[in-house]
């Protein structure tokens, strides 16, 4: 700061200014709604024309679709050990590998952007709530069904889960059991004590080729109390408050349907996924949640985030109950064919930040596809074309 | 009220054809105008005239906003100048403001009233050396000075280079000081 700035600053302070006032705020804020555009006003069921989504089965009424089976979606495709099988980790392995209940939190991104996933798991069987959300899901890896409970709406639905989203979910759990056993044969740093949400913790970190694992664990009981996954560089994942053994009541993952729910009488099909899907959820996503825009940037957590929205604009939809959760199935679909890409080590991109709908020139995203020579690009009118790598947009 | 980076983004996007969105949005940055505008115009109504310009001017134009969030407040703040700019060109608004100045000073603010006098005149000084800069430079003086805005933020509501802030700043605050010590030391006019 030069003299002239001294100057003028030491000449300001303490200059009395008006502070705003509240009345004038609220008669602004009146008049302008008074005048706001009627032209640019929600679209309603008249001006948005889902596509028709080909189901295998008719769906009758299933309250929030959407959140429903995005939630379902969650927490998967953490395909295979990431620091291969020929390894052990006798200290922190038994209780982990013995436990009959785990209790824990994950999170997708980094902490404190997104929602976060209670699971309790029992056994083959995990009780599932997400923070932003009411649903619950109950799934029983057996039988490779979910049962999911919408307390607002004191509906319930059961839904086929077989295929891939059975896989993913299972090792979810192989996850957690497998990362840990994974460390010993590996170089493993270790990253001394830290306080971890006011406990004392023993840090380990190791490297894979393409992920990288922390592990937390308490320094007495060796047990495991935080695990940070980081994917390919970029999805980070996060198991937090990891608790071994503790008493749970069996009610709390039953499936049977609780007293006072009615139960939906058609189950949902989460078994296939595809790209069109995916279209459709970009589709959806700009269109309901961003005014004909596609959105800065996609990844797991900004959809966790807005798997809410979607089901409530759906819900303003004013569309038929059918045609509602055919809607919230191809999102949830979309997604879950978005979060496949990954751990599939299939490479992608994302280029829609400020892209219109309906805009054919821009490419919007690209993938390739296992053992496939080109990329699949799709562009902002949502049509798609095989491009040879070479002439992928710079 | 705090939001994140990608709630405000999508409130934004929703102000476009969500009222309700568009009512958040507006709450969300009133203080901001209407401080901006009562630094620059230094008068309670006339600045609350010109906020109620720059937000309707924002809701017609929201659609082509096309930024980041945090983009927003400088697109407002961008929206803001320009209306005060408009505002005081207005020769003879200019003088009625001037006029205001000189006559009223004591008598428009409540605060004003219980303010010590010794303040009360260095306010009146500041008014008259600043209003007769140029609007350009009133505007970096505002933001730098009031608004507590680092070199690059108001070189992002002015869609300059920062380097081009950077001069008009240090040519704006020696002009200041010029008329602000003419205007303490005779206490004449310095129109």
């Amino acid at each position: 700061m030069n003299d002239n700035e001294k100057y003028i600053e030491e000449f300001v302070k303490d200059i009395p200014f008006d502070a705003p006032d509240d009345k004038h705020r609220d008669a602004l804020k009146k008049q302008l709604l008074s005048v706001f555009p009627k032209h640019r006003l929600q679209p309603t069921s008249r001006t948005f024309r889902p596509r028709r989504i080909i189901m295998n089965k008719p769906i009758t009424k299933l309250a929030a679709a959407a959140v429903i089976i995005v939630a379902a979606s969650l927490v998967v495709y953490f395909v295979g050990n990431p620091f291969g099988s020929n390894v052990t980790f006798a200290q922190v392995i038994q209780p982990i590998l013995n436990a009959r209940t785990v209790v824990l939190d994950f999170i997708a991104g980094p902490e404190g952007k997104g929602p976060v996933i209670h699971d309790i798991i029992v056994g083959n069987r995990i009780r599932r709530t997400i923070s932003n959300m009411e649903t619950i899901m109950i799934i029983d890896l057996d039988s490779a069904r979910m049962l999911t409970l919408d307390p607002p709406s004191k509906g319930a639905a059961y839904i086929d889960i077989q295929g891939p989203l059975q896989e993913g979910t299972k090792n979810l759990l192989e996850f957690v059991r497998k990362t840990i056993t994974s460390l010993k044969d590996l170089p493993v740093q270790e990253l001394g004590q830290c306080n971890i949400e006011g406990h004392k913790a023993i840090g380990f970190q190791a490297k894979g080729p393409n992920e990288e694992v922390k592990i937390w664990a308490d320094p007495k009981t060796a047990k495991p109390i935080r695990i940070e996954l980081l994917l390919q560089q970029k999805s980070l994942y996060i198991l937090k408050n990891i608790e071994f053994d503790v008493p749970v009541d069996d009610s709390l993952v039953s499936m049977e349907v609780p007293a006072g729910y009615t139960l939906s009488k058609t189950e949902v099909n989460l078994r296939d996924f595809t790209e069109k899907d995916f279209v459709e959820a970009l589709r959806i996503w700009a269109q309901l949640l961003l005014d004909g825009r596609f959105p800065e940037s996609i990844n797991v957590e900004d959809f966790l985030k807005l798997t809410p929205l979607v089901g409530e604009k759906i819900r303003q939809l004013n569309v038929s109950d059918v045609e509602g959760t055919q809607l919230g199935l191809t999102f949830g679909r979309g997604f879950i064919f978005f979060q496949q890409l990954d751990p599939y080590g299939i490479d992608w991109h994302y280029a829609g930040k400020g892209v219109k709908l309906g805009d054919a020139s821009k490419a919007i995203f690209w993938y390739r596809p296992k053992d496939s020579q080109t990329y699949r690009v799709i562009y902002g009118d949502l049509h798609v074309e095989d491009v040879a790598p070479e002439n992928l947009p710079k | 009220m705090t939001l994140s980076e990608i709630e405000q983004t999508n409130l934004i996007q929703r102000a476009c054809s969500d009222p309700d969105a568009f009512a958040q949005l507006y709450l969300l940055h009133y203080n901001n105008v209407f401080n901006y505008c009562v630094h620059r115009l230094f008068d309670h109504h006339h600045a609350e005239d010109v906020t109620s310009t720059v937000f309707l001017k924002a809701m017609h134009s929201l659609d082509s906003f096309d930024g980041r969030a945090a983009d927003f407040r400088n697109w407002l703040f961008r929206i803001a100048t320009n209306a005060v700019n408009d505002y005081l060109r207005d020769a003879k608004r200019r003088a009625d403001v001037m006029q205001r100045i000189v006559k009223n000073t004591r008598a428009e603010s409540v605060f004003d009233i219980s303010s010590d006098d010794v303040l009360l005149e260095k306010k009146a000084h500041l008014k008259q050396a600043l209003l007769s800069l140029k609007p350009k430079y009133q505007a970096v003086i505002t933001f730098h000075f009031f608004e507590k805005m680092r070199l690059t933020e108001i070189a992002a509501c002015l869609d300059k280079s920062p380097s081009t802030i950077r001069t008009w700043l240090s040519r704006a605050t020696a002009k200041l000081r010029k008329k602000l010590s003419a205007a303490v030391n005779d206490g004449g006019s310095i129109l």
